[in-house]
C-alpha cells in the first residue's frame, strides 16, 4: 500500500512536470521542470526495484538539466513563445497516439506474478558481456562517431581567402 | 498503469516537439521521447517478467538519448554560429 502511494506520488510529479516543460514559454522553468520529470521518474523506477536504470537516470537527467542551462545562457534565450494553434493540433494527435497505444497494450496480461524487478547488477553485467556483447559495442562505437561528429559539425567555418 | 506513465510522458513530448519554436525547445520534446521509450520498456520488461534484460535494453536507450541530444547540441551550436539565433525557421542550411 506505501509502496503503490509513493509510486503514484512520483508518478503524477513527472506527469505534472510534463505538461510544464511541453507548455511553459520561459525556458527557466522548462529546464527545472525537465529535471523534476527525470529525477521523479527515476523515483518510479526506484519504487518498482529497479535502482541501476533509477541512478543512470537521475545522472542523466541532472546532466541535460545543466547542459539545457549552460546553452541557454550561451544562446542568450529567456522565453520562447508557444505556438498555440500548432500546439492545440499537436494535442489532437498525442490524444489520438495515447488512444492507439492504450488499445496496442490493453490485452496484455502480466507474466509473473512478481510485479517489481529483482535488481541483480552481477547478472546484468554478464547478459551485457555475454549474450549482447555486439549492441554494447555498437552503442560504444556510436559514442565515439559521436564524439568525432559534434566537434566536425559544430565547428566554426574557415573564411576563405 | 507505468505503461500508460511511458505513454503520456512520449505524448508530452510529442507535445513538445510541436509546439516549440526553438532549437532547445526541439531538444526538449525529444529528451521527453526518449524518457517515454525507457519507461514504456520498464514496463514491457514488468509484465513479461523479463528482469535484467529490460533494464538493460533501458540502459541502451538512455544511452542512446543522451548521444541524441549531444548531436542536438552541436546543431545548435552550429545554428547560432550561422544565424546568431536557434529558432528552426532559420533551420533551411547549415553551411555559409
Amino acid at each position: 500500500m506505501e509502496t503503490d502511494l509513493i509510486f503514484w506520488v512520483f508518478c503524477i510529479t513527472a506527469f505534472v512536470s510534463a505538461s510544464v516543460a511541453a507548455l511553459a514559454s520561459s525556458l527557466r522553468v522548462v529546464i527545472l521542470s525537465i529535471w523534476v520529470c527525470g529525477m521523479a521518474t527515476g523515483a518510479t523506477y526506484l519504487s518498482l526495484g529497479a535502482e541501476v536504470l533509477a541512478i543512470v537516470q537521475w545522472i542523466m537527467a541532472t546532466l541535460v538539466a545543466i547542459s539545457f542551462l549552460f546553452f541557454s545562457i550561451q544562446f542568450g534565450i529567456r522565453t520562447e513563445k508557444v505556438d498555440l494553434k500548432k500546439t492545440v493540433l499537436g494535442g489532437f494527435l498525442c490524444a489520438a497516439f495515447l488512444g492507439l497505444a492504450w488499445i496496442a497494450v490493453r490485452g496484455w496480461v502480466p507474466q509473473g506474478g512478481n510485479q517489481t524487478f529483482v535488481s541483480e547488477i552481477d547478472a546484468m553485467g554478464r547478459i551485457m558481456v555475454g549474450e549482447y556483447l555486439l549492441p554494447t559495442e555498437i552503442v560504444a562505437i556510436s559514442l565515439f562517431l559521436v564524439i568525432v561528429g559534434i566537434g566536425v559539425i559544430s565547428r566554426p567555418e574557415e573564411k576563405k581567402k | 498503469m507505468i505503461m500508460l506513465m511511458g505513454f503520456v510522458l512520449g505524448a508530452f513530448g510529442l507535445l513538445c516537439l510541436f509546439g516549440k519554436k526553438t532549437f532547445l525547445g526541439l531538444l526538449v520534446g525529444t529528451y521527453l521521447l526518449t524518457l517515454g521509450a525507457t519507461t514504456s520498456l520498464v514496463a514491457a520488461g514488468l509484465i513479461s517478467g523479463v528482469d535484467s534484460r529490460a533494464q538493460i535494453f533501458s540502459i541502451f536507450v538512455v544511452v542512446g538519448g543522451i548521444a541524441q541530444m549531444v548531436v542536438g547540441y552541436a546543431f545548435a551550436i552550429r545554428l547560432f554560429f550561422l544565424h546568431k539565433n536557434v529558432s528552426i525557421k532559420e533551420l533551411t542550411q547549415l553551411r555559409n
